[in-house]
């Protein structure tokens, strides 16, 4: 109503006022693309790995013995894991789930090179991996005891038969009817015999970590891997039992034991230190233009006592001088936000260029300029308080 | 005069105290995001080797078939096979060059009551040492007879020496590693190149390996790899070691040093000879983009050792100094006109407004030092949250020469921000803050 | 028009009471030119704050254009100062960083006025105090007598019944003064009731009748003539 004498009134100010809405866009800029990249990793940190997550173990060890059959080491090992008491299932694997390592490769639909390419994540598992993960099997079936493969041991070689999660199933075969179909690479055939709902693979940043196939296979390596699933509860007690009965049965090795939740913590240091440090900034900048309002709606006010005086003896009320600071604060903030709109674009642009990353997602802009359009109304608010208190009777004071 | 100006800008400072308080505190939080974010930037992007950086190159060929890579884009591998990486040792086109990589290994102290415990070794050959200038404390590396000859040597690491011999002179004597028992040639000074340049696929923050072993040995111990990837695009021709040595897996690093970096074309077209040698025997099929030959700093830009994350919290921590540097505009405007002080009165008894110019600006410079101090102490806490994240202790630590450039920023920005205030203030006709 | 009874307002601060107006007595009749005089500190602002509705006081009863205005609220007090009320100050009170026109402008914003109707009373006051020319020009562009001009247009543009000056001539030269005094003047022979502080005998001449007030109380002249001149010839002796 009366914005337009205010503005008059401001750009007789401008200095003061232009750095405030400059503050305001660089904040506004920033916190709408932090709030953006804040909000990818917490997603991405969210997600649904697929497997039991919270009660998997991960046991590796290395034998000092020499002279040892490898799978019969690993036969002992499964079936003391397996009879632990609070143990759902017990697996070999190639690596555990999220860890960081393991094997991509990429497969074709049709023999020689031809077809869909498809490159995805490869681990290895035997009859009660899909148990011991928590997968759910969707299509097909699981694998059975005759399955499994032991590299080394029997001569059946590469495992010819595998269950692939959805993701993969997908991308091999767009229509559907995955079961049943073979998968190619460099002359090894590979069944497809089952789908799972879901799983992440090792490289949870990579863009193929939805896409694995479980190949029913022991493999001879220098440290033996297995996960372990854990009874609701158990899984901090078996951490310490797994290491001393393992020992207790073989003491000649080493005997690394993680939860996959450690495991998990790990990968995704990165991530969990990149949010902290984008909302530390975004809380400081954000607490620093505060302060910034704060003082320019307070040194507008120590300025205008006499005016604000003479106003009230001309008949405003408390409310109209709240009022004209608010309006005052809320049009720098308005001017600091359009172009701290188009400073977030420009900058979301910049970082999308430089650092291949997501564009903008226009609503995260939106919450951080109605954010700092509230915070800066707040801030204006005890000052413009202090305003209304100014007494009328200062229009008469003669200094 | 300039001692009078000091004195007098305390004076006024002292006079404001929130106020003061207020700016000190707004340059300081800036600072220490700044230095913060600058830290890790700056450690993690910083020069292993200085000396030799410009000369000392790696090489990557690209064995893989054409429109196939696995670095993601087309660009040759970070690591080649192991029949190219020591056929470049044999060649010996440069000064110095080795081959090499990382394993583990499970030592056997000579003490029985120690256990034996898990580590990591390097299979490498000899000039590996001269090469990134690695100081012996003891002994020297194995010589190329010994590399040649497939001999069990090994040169210990000064922890590992520590730990299995006490720290004492060990040339001469045994170390169980594995199955096998190797003779110590040489024992290193501590040396612990930041980052790991020389294998930073098997991690760039890591620990320098424990044992040294020849390269040659390999096969013969089918010492596997430990960290680290290995990327093939066919299968191994059969099950056995010797077969994945002879594969086309990229697994090895390969690095050389020239007499100088001028020497780099005269060496990359050694490089593409040797692998015109190669296509004989039908390996390279690729005629473009086939030999990359880049120096230290190069190929860890490449591999991208900075993570993009810090870039992003360094661009983003300078915009919020930016923010807190207007912030200080603003607030020194409100100090400087508002409160013109006994300015206007110097200005009434004869000062010029250069003379006023310069007592604010020393009085800003001030405020410049209290923002670095505080910024530094900021930032040390800012390097302490970090490493509660488990951020790497080798980038997050206040580095010296960045604490100079912390007071250095931090003044120079405030005079920056001090300049436009303090210029308004000495323009202030004085008669308009004398008049009663 | 105005009718105060027995009107007291005191200031305390912790070491002691002042009483800023005493006991304070008075009417002013509908049309009346009121001069209220006094030396400096004899509480004559403070009777101006009160009749204007800036301060509120301790005691006594005030009654404004037939309204009771004792202890009334805040907003109360806001509406009727900015209806029935207009102000002339000492130093003028034009806000700089308004024109001239938004400057008049302010009060009819208060009291939620079209901006038609605004526009229009805004230009006739401004030509009836001669300074239509000088809308667009800011504070600092005009010289003191005209400024006190544009605060006169900005009093009289909400159309009061009342009109407050407090020492309208204080701050301006002799020619000047007389303008804004001839001005002033012309506003209540149109029908406005003005009371006007000032401590000028000679400015006090032109109003109807003249009130005297000294130590917060309402003097008689003769006893204060009196006073003052023993206070001479005890000065004398």
């Amino acid at each position: 109503m009366e914005i337009r004498p205010i503005l008059s009134a401001m750009m007789r100010q401008k200095v003061r006022a232009i750095l405030i809405a400059g503050q305001i866009a660089l904040t506004v800029a920033v916190t709408a693309n932090a709030l953006f990249l804040v909000k990818q990793r917490v997603d991405l940190m969210s997600r649904d790995h697929g497997f039991d997550a919270p009660n998997l173990i991960y046991v590796s060890y290395t034998d000092l013995r020499s002279g040892v059959d490898y799978f019969d080491a690993v036969d002992a090992d499964l079936r003391l894991l397996r009879g632990l008491p609070g143990v759902v299932g017990a697996t070999p694997v190639g690596a555990p789930p999220a860890g960081s390592g393991g094997n991509g490769e990429c497969f074709t639909t049709q023999d020689g090179d031809l077809g869909t390419e498809v490159c995805h994540n490869r681990n290895k598992v035997d009859e009660e991996g899909l148990a011991t993960l928590g997968l759910r099997l969707v299509a097909g079936r699981d694998f059975t005891r005759e399955d499994v493969t032991f590299e080394g041991r029997d001569d059946r070689g590469y495992a010819s038969r595998a269950i692939v999660t959805q993701a993969l199933a997908d991308s091999f075969f767009p229509d559907g009817d995955a079961v049943g179909q073979v998968v190619y690479s460099d002359g090894v055939a590979v069944t497809i015999i089952g789908i799972v709902e879901h799983m992440l693979g090792p490289w949870i940043h990579d863009d193929s970590v939805a896409r694995v196939m479980l190949q029913p296979t022991v493999r001879q390596v220098d440290h033996p891997r297995f996960m372990v699933r854990a009874a609701p509860g158990e899984r901090d007690r078996l951490v310490a039992e797994i290491e001393e009965a393992m020992l207790a049965a073989t003491p000649e090795r080493l005997v690394r034991i993680r939860t996959q939740a450690e495991l998990l913590e790990r990968v995704y240091r990165g991530d969990r230190a990149m949010v902290k440090m984008l909302l530390l900034v975004v809380c400081l900048m954000i607490l620093v233009t505060s302060v910034g309002i704060v003082g320019l709606a307070s040194s507008s006010v120590s300025q205008r006592t006499k005016q604000i005086g003479t106003r009230r003896a001309l008949g405003a009320r408390r409310r109209d001088i709240l009022r004209y600071f608010l309006i005052e604060s809320g049009l720098v903030t308005s001017a600091g936000i359009l172009l701290g709109a188009l400073g977030a674009i420009a900058l979301n642009q910049w970082m999308v260029q430089t650092f291949s990353l997501e564009r903008l997602d226009l609503r995260w802009l939106l919450l951080a300029a109605a954010s700092i359009m509230a915070l800066s109304l707040l801030a204006t608010l005890p000052p413009a308080r202090r305003a209304t208190r100014v007494s009328p009777s200062v229009a008469t004071r003669t200094v | 005069m300039w001692r009078y100006h000091f004195q007098t800008a305390l004076k006024s400072l002292r006079r404001n105290p929130w106020l003061t308080s207020i700016v000190i505190a707004t340059i300081g939080l800036g600072i220490g995001v700044c230095m913060t974010t600058l830290t890790v930037y700056y450690l993690s992007s910083r020069d292993p080797i200085p000396a030799k950086s410009d000369r000392i190159v790696a090489v990557r060929l690209h064995n893989w078939p054409v429109g196939e890579s696995p670095t993601g884009g087309d660009d040759p591998p970070f690591e080649l096979t192991y029949r190219d990486a020591q056929g470049l040792v044999e060649q010996g086109f440069a000064k110095h060059q080795a081959a090499g990589y990382n394993t583990d290994l499970v030592i056997h102290p000579e003490d029985e009551k120690q256990r034996p415990y898990l580590t990591e070794g390097r299979l490498t050959t000899p000039e590996f040492f001269p090469m990134f200038d690695v100081d012996f404390a003891y002994g020297a590396p194995w010589t190329k007879e010994q590399e040649r000859d497939r001999r069990m040597v090994a040169v210990l690491s000064s922890e590992a020496n520590d730990k299995i011999f006490g720290g004492e002179n060990s040339v001469g004597r045994q170390v169980r590693a594995d199955d096998s028992s190797f003779t110590v040639v040489g024992v290193l000074k501590p040396w612990k190149p930041l980052p790991r340049f020389y294998d930073v696929n098997a991690g760039a923050w890591e620990e320098t390996e424990e044992v040294f072993i020849p390269l040659s040995l390999s096969p013969v111990l089918e010492a596997r790899k430990g960290d680290g990837n290995t990327s093939c695009f066919a299968e191994a021709d059969g099950d056995t070691w010797q077969a994945f040595l002879d594969s086309e897996c990229v697994w090895v690093q390969f690095w050389a040093e020239l007499t100088s970096p001028a020497d780099l074309d005269q060496y990359q077209s050694m490089v593409e000879g040797y692998v015109a040698s190669q296509r004989d025997l039908g390996r390279f099929p690729r005629t473009e983009n086939v030999v990359l030959v880049q120096d230290v700093m190069t190929y860890l830009r490449d591999f991208g050792v900075v993570d993009d994350d810090a870039r992003v919290l360094l661009g983003l921590a300078f915009l919020f100094l930016a923010v807190c540097l207007v912030n200080v505009v603003g607030l020194l405007l409100d100090k400087f006109l508002l409160n013109p002080g006994e300015l206007a009165v110097r200005r009434a008894l004869g000062a010029r407004r250069k003379t006023l110019l310069a007592q604010r600006l020393v009085e800003v410079a001030i405020l410049g030092l209290g923002g670095a101090a505080l910024g530094l102490a900021f930032a040390l806490a800012g390097l302490q949250l970090l490493r509660t994240m488990n951020v790497e202790e080798e980038v997050s630590h206040l580095d010296p020469k960045l604490m100079l450039v912390a007071v250095g920023l931090s003044v120079g920005s405030a005079l920056l921000a001090g300049l436009y205030p303090a210029w308004r203030g000495s323009r202030i006709p004085p008669a308009r803050y004398l008049r009663t | 028009m105005l009718e105060m009874q027995s009107v007291s307002k005191i200031y305390r601060t912790h070491l002691v009471e002042t009483h800023a107006v005493r006991d304070l007595t008075l009417t002013v009749e509908d049309g009346e030119f009121v001069a209220v005089s006094g030396p400096s500190g004899s509480g004559k602002t403070t009777f101006l704050n009160i009749a204007g509705l800036l301060e509120a006081f301790e005691e006594g009863s005030y009654r404004l254009d037939g309204v009771d205005v004792s202890g009334i609220d805040d907003d109360t007090a806001s509406r009727i100062r900015n209806e029935k009320i207009g102000f002339i100050f000492q130093s003028f009170n034009l806000i700089p960083d308004l024109d001239v026109f938004d400057n008049v402008d302010v009060p009819l914003r208060y009291r939620g006025l079209g901006a038609r109707e605004r526009r229009e009373r805004i230009t006739a006051t401004l030509e009836r105090v001669g300074l239509a020319s000088r809308a667009n020009h800011y504070p600092s562009q005009l010289s003191g007598g005209q400024q006190q001009r544009v605060a006169i247009a900005r009093a009289l543009a909400g159309d009061p019944r009342i009109l407050l000056a407090d020492e309208p001539t204080g701050n301006l030269d002799s020619l000047m003064a007389r303008q804004v005094l001839d001005l002033i003047q012309d506003i209540n022979e149109a029908g406005t009731t003005v009371i006007m502080v000032t401590h000028d005998p000679e400015l006090a001449r032109r109003a109807h009748r003249t009130i005297h007030v000294l130590d917060g109380r309402v003097t008689n002249l003769d006893a204060w003539v009196a006073r003052e001149a023993m206070v001479a010839q005890a000065a004398d002796s």
